[in-house]
């Protein structure tokens, strides 16, 4: 038999403080609580869940440009961002990669693995 | 070094209990003795301004953290409206959550979590005592379950209880299990 849960009465008026054991009522309401406490959980884990999606959809958008063919690439693009895309093309393609499969690694979206490290060169600051 | 107090104080004024009573005060202050399911704070006065609460725990449960909740006058309707910003690491949240059964301030570290680690958050409560206006409670907290990146949760809270009864008592409770032994709650007030 479980031990049956205890709350502390703080009584501010008299400036006293009690250990009492929940009346059996509070114990229904805890309960209550907990399957209402559950139900909120889900909605905040998809919400976490979510944001990190985005996030990693934000990562795959801004570094679509680095997997373009070269014809594509924009005409006002430096020449040294150019060889370095040359150069890091396989790398780029693994990382984006490793973003698509991210989220399928997450398991408490609240304590998330740390997302996926990009290639040094060439240097993309991914907000 | 000479001066004065920018208010006009000077050394050796002595304070009246006018003015004493305009200040802000802890008027209780308790750590846990052992386990508990819920904290109520009840026999609360209306003869101050604002009150201010400071819960320091760490919860039982198996999990890094678990939430960390209260009530109002013990209503277990669905009358508290809450809007969350909270933000690990780079990543930043909002999060609205509207008629729910308890205002949701904030987190506490739990079992799973490093061992002495306590955390929780501060509220504070405008106007509790009025009865002319809807209550707001305002949460700056926070908690931590590791060391690793992300691990530590910034979060601020605006919740709204759909009542303008004044505030008599105050039930606080984890989304799941006790709170631990050598959890703390202080609770200030400021005067009238």
């Amino acid at each position: 038999m479980s031990e049956t849960p205890m709350k502390l009465v703080i009584n501010l008026a008299e400036g006293t403080e009690q250990y009492v054991p929940l009346s059996a009522d509070e114990i229904a309401q805890r309960d209550k609580d907990i399957a209402e406490f559950t139900t909120i959980a889900t909605g905040e884990r998809h919400g976490a869940l979510a944001a990190l999606r985005a996030k990693r959809d934000r990562y795959l958008a801004q570094t679509d440009v680095l997997l373009l063919d070269p014809p594509n690439w924009p005409t006002d693009m430096p020449q040294a961002t150019k060889d370095a895309i040359e150069a890091t093309r396989d790398q780029w393609a693994r990382y984006r990669q490793q973003l698509r499969d991210y989220i399928a690694t997450v398991v408490d979206p609240f304590d998330p693995p740390p997302f996926p490290v990009q290639p040094a060169a060439p240097a993309v600051i991914l907000t | 070094m000479t001066g004065s107090w920018p208010t006009g104080w000077a050394p050796g004024d002595v304070l009246t209990a006018a003015q004493l009573a305009k200040m802000m005060g802890a008027i209780y202050d308790t750590t846990l003795s052992g386990a508990v399911a819920t904290i109520d704070v009840t026999g609360l006065l209306g003869s101050y301004a604002h009150l201010f609460i400071e819960l320091d725990g760490r919860g039982d449960t198996a999990a890094t953290n678990t939430g960390l909740n209260t009530r109002l006058n013990g209503d277990t309707g669905s009358n508290y409206d809450t809007q969350t910003l909270s933000g690990s690491a780079a990543t930043a949240t909002a999060q609205e959550s509207l008629a729910q059964v308890t205002a949701g301030i904030g987190g506490i570290p739990a079992s799973t979590a490093p061992a002495n680690v306590f955390s929780g958050s501060l509220l504070w409560i405008p106007n509790y005592a009025k009865t002319d206006r809807q209550k707001m409670i305002y949460a700056l907290g926070g908690f931590k379950v590791s060391t690793a990146s992300g691990a530590l949760t910034a979060l601020i809270r605006a919740c709204a209880w759909r009542s303008t009864s004044a505030v008599t008592q105050i039930t606080f409770l984890p989304t799941a299990g006790n709170f631990v032994a050598g959890s703390r709650v202080t609770i200030y007030a400021l005067g009238a």
